[in-house]
């Protein structure tokens, strides 16, 4: 089924640490990425899809329109994602990676914002982070074509008329 | 399951597209319009019994040895994004890594090329082509100035380039931490342990009869091997690649080994392909390379000299020569991270239209080159079947052992890979030789380059090769050199320079490559 692009404004990463970014030594194991789209009304979530910069697990988190008027409320749609095997080694690293909506805790009928969660416990990396990130939302559904009865059933071919056997003559 | 069954139908379609174009497909569309001829096939059920007829005709067998050969060697189709670079090489640095070494080749053989003030290539002249074609089979007894020649590289100048391989994204720090790795490679790749190996090499194990192990003379052969010939007989009357793949694993009957290797590469001996080396020889015959000069050197430097392979030096030529104007060979820089070195016709730098290939199979020799070729000359002794052979173990395995890549068959990974197993399981002598200035990889860097060609005796060698084809995997390689290292560990201890420790591990021609790889996947106390 085909997918369209939806427009989306990625907010700058945002790092989680206990202490003063600046003056502490180690580096942030958690990063948070917003994604909003600003000129788009809620819609139906299809496919998330990325590259993969040395980040090891990932969260999703999602904030639906509520036809109610209660306030939206933040909800994870995808929890500790795998993206690398062995958070040490190279491997998963900078993988192309798509997430569907089949794949998601919950439904994504009416999404407003979505929050990433990037995970990378190893201290080898010096940074890390997701790249190319487009979101789709299912695209119109392709015309149905009704084909011609001819072409969709063919007549079955005749069967020619058993031919008598005929023997050669001896000789 | 729904993502499994879309990525089984992208592997489908993408099989389907390759086998489309080859010629297995025109035959099969022979046959079954041949086959509307016989009795058994009727109108209303016409595919079943077309599908009926190949199977007992052993079309089917064909088609599914094609298919198997393409799982093994093409890899899967990946995410559709994804642009073709990431097919060669996932991580960019490797991938920048290996086109600045590339560069650094090609201005090499550049500066050759303007040194010795001989072209690239030249068509020759009808003489010299007639001289060539009465010469061909003996190409040996030529004895050209070779003494400007110089080969573009070395197995110990590609090591340099992988000891400075750095991912900008990891913590290389200056000082010593748990961070730098104690060896020679400091790329963190994903290597197997020897839980893992155990469970790979399964078939290795102490349980199973080996080739190597249990046919020596002691062991009586009504315990494994007549068993073990008789399968391999059954196999090779079935042609099946895959029960081939899996048979081979414990070692193949000498007898037997030409066949088994052929029907596992999935190679064939059609008229085509005897014509198409045919055709092969006559471009050797009208243009010479430059790159001939440089097979001939190597060939001279390092087969030649060897006392097994010196007899088979004018095959080597036959095979290598074609081998560098096979065009064919481009097919498999789709995955491997080298690109074919491009140059362009006098006066059009740039234009696409006007690039060439260079030499016209994108693969230029090194240092050591030909003894790749060398083993295959004892299995097979007919050109074009040897050049086939040659060709399909080239692109399938050889070429990972030479170029950068983050594949676990790829040389970084199998250095890692041994380095990591001798710090794991041989601590002690890991240390010992790295306090003398002797890093393990220093020495076994150029077994493995080789595949072990040129050091182990031959048959020992084709046991190897058995395991590598087996697998499909060259994992095999760093083990075995981690395994020599502990067999050899206690001389190896004493040693207190560079020279000495190679002087220990100088000679490998009298080991018994099986039982060394038994006992160091399955019988060492950890």
């Amino acid at each position: 089924m085909s997918r369209v692009s939806v427009p989306c404004h990625v907010k700058g990463t945002v790092a989680l640490q206990v202490g003063d970014v600046r003056t502490s030594q180690g580096r942030p194991g958690v990063l948070v990425i917003d994604v909003t789209f600003p000129s788009v009304a809620p819609f139906e979530l299809q496919e998330i899809m990325f590259k993969n910069y040395y980040t090891a697990f990932l969260t999703i988190r999602v904030r639906q329109h509520t036809s109610t008027h209660t306030p939206a409320k933040w909800v994870t749609c995808l929890r500790d994602y795998c993206l690398m095997p062995d958070p040490h080694s190279e491997e998963g690293a900078q993988e192309y990676v798509s997430l569907f909506k089949h794949q998601m805790l919950c439904d994504m009928g009416k999404v407003l914002e979505l929050r990433l969660i990037l995970r990378q416990p190893s201290p080898l990396w010096l940074s890390f982070t997701v790249e190319e990130l487009q979101i789709y939302q299912q695209g119109p559904k392709s015309p149905s074509m009704t084909f011609p009865k001819w072409l969709s059933h063919p007549v079955p071919c005749e069967q020619p008329a058993p031919l008598l056997e005929v023997s050669p003559h001896p000789g | 399951m729904l993502q499994e069954e879309s990525d089984l139908a992208l592997i489908i379609a993408q099989i389907v597209q390759k086998l489309k174009g080859s010629t297995l497909y025109a035959q099969l569309e022979r046959q079954a319009w041949a086959s509307l001829q016989r009795p058994e096939i009727k109108l209303e059920s016409l595919k079943e019994d077309i599908k009926e007829f190949f199977k007992i005709s052993g079309w089917e067998k064909k088609l599914q040895n094609a298919v198997y050969s393409e799982l093994n060697v093409f890899p899967l189709p990946s995410h559709p994004a994804a642009p073709p670079e990431h097919l060669k090489e996932p991580l960019v640095y490797m991938r920048k890594a290996q086109g600045s070494w590339e560069k650094r080749i090609l201005k090499s053989l550049n500066s050759m090329c303007t040194e010795l003030s001989i072209p690239l290539a030249r068509k020759r002249p009808v003489g010299e082509q007639k001289e060539l074609l009465n010469k061909w089979n003996e190409m040996g007894t030529d004895e050209p100035d070779l003494s400007l020649f110089r080969p573009v590289y070395a197995p110990k100048d590609f090591l340099e380039v992988l000891i400075n391989l750095r991912n900008p994204n990891y913590e290389n720090g200056d000082s010593h931490s748990f961070r730098t790795h104690l060896g020679l490679i400091q790329v963190p790749l994903k290597v197997k342990d020897i839980p893992e190996l155990k469970e790979f090499f399964v078939e290795l194990g102490l349980t199973a009869g080996q080739l190597g192990i249990d046919d020596s003379t002691q062991v009586p052969p009504e315990l494994f091997e007549n068993e073990h010939v008789r399968i391999g007989q059954k196999v090779l009357s079935e042609q099946d690649s895959a029960a081939a793949q899996q048979y081979i694993r414990q070692g193949s009957p000498t007898a037997l080994r030409a066949e088994l290797w052929a029907l596992i590469l999935n190679t064939s001996s059609q008229p085509e392909d005897i014509l198409y080396y045919e055709q092969l020889k006559t471009n050797v015959i009208q243009h010479d390379l430059l790159v001939d000069s440089l097979i001939y050197k190597d060939v001279k430097l390092t087969a030649s000299n060897d006392d097994y392979y010196f007899v088979f030096e004018d095959y080597l030529y036959q095979v290598l020569l074609c081998f560098s104007r096979d065009t064919s060979v481009l097919g498999h820089f789709a995955y491997n991270s080298a690109s074919p070195p491009k140059s362009y016709i006098r006066g059009k730098l740039g234009l696409e239209e006007y690039a060439v290939f260079y030499p016209p199979n994108g693969v230029i020799p090194f240092h050591g080159f030909s003894m790749y070729v060398a083993p295959l000359c004892f299995l097979y002794h007919e050109p074009s079947k040897l050049y086939q052979i040659f060709r399909e173990m080239y692109v399938r395995f050889f070429f990972r052992l030479h170029s950068i890549s983050s594949h676990p068959s790829g040389i970084v990974s199998l250095c890692l890979l041994f380095e990591t197993l001798l710090q794991t399981y041989l601590p002690q002598l890991f240390y010992h030789l790295r306090e003398i200035g002797a890093q393990p990889l220093r020495i076994s860097f150029k077994w493995m380059v080789r595949a072990f060609s040129g050091y182990l005796a031959t048959d020992q060698l084709l046991l190897l090769w058995d395991r590598i084809l087996g697998y499909n995997s060259l994992e095999i390689l760093a083990v075995l050199a981690a395994a020599v290292f502990a067999f050899r560990a206690v001389n190896l201890m004493e040693v207190t320079s560079l020279a000495a420790a190679e002087a220990v591990l100088a000679d490998l021609s009298t080991l018994k490559v099986m039982p060394l790889l038994q006992i160091f996947l399955f019988a060492t106390v950890t």
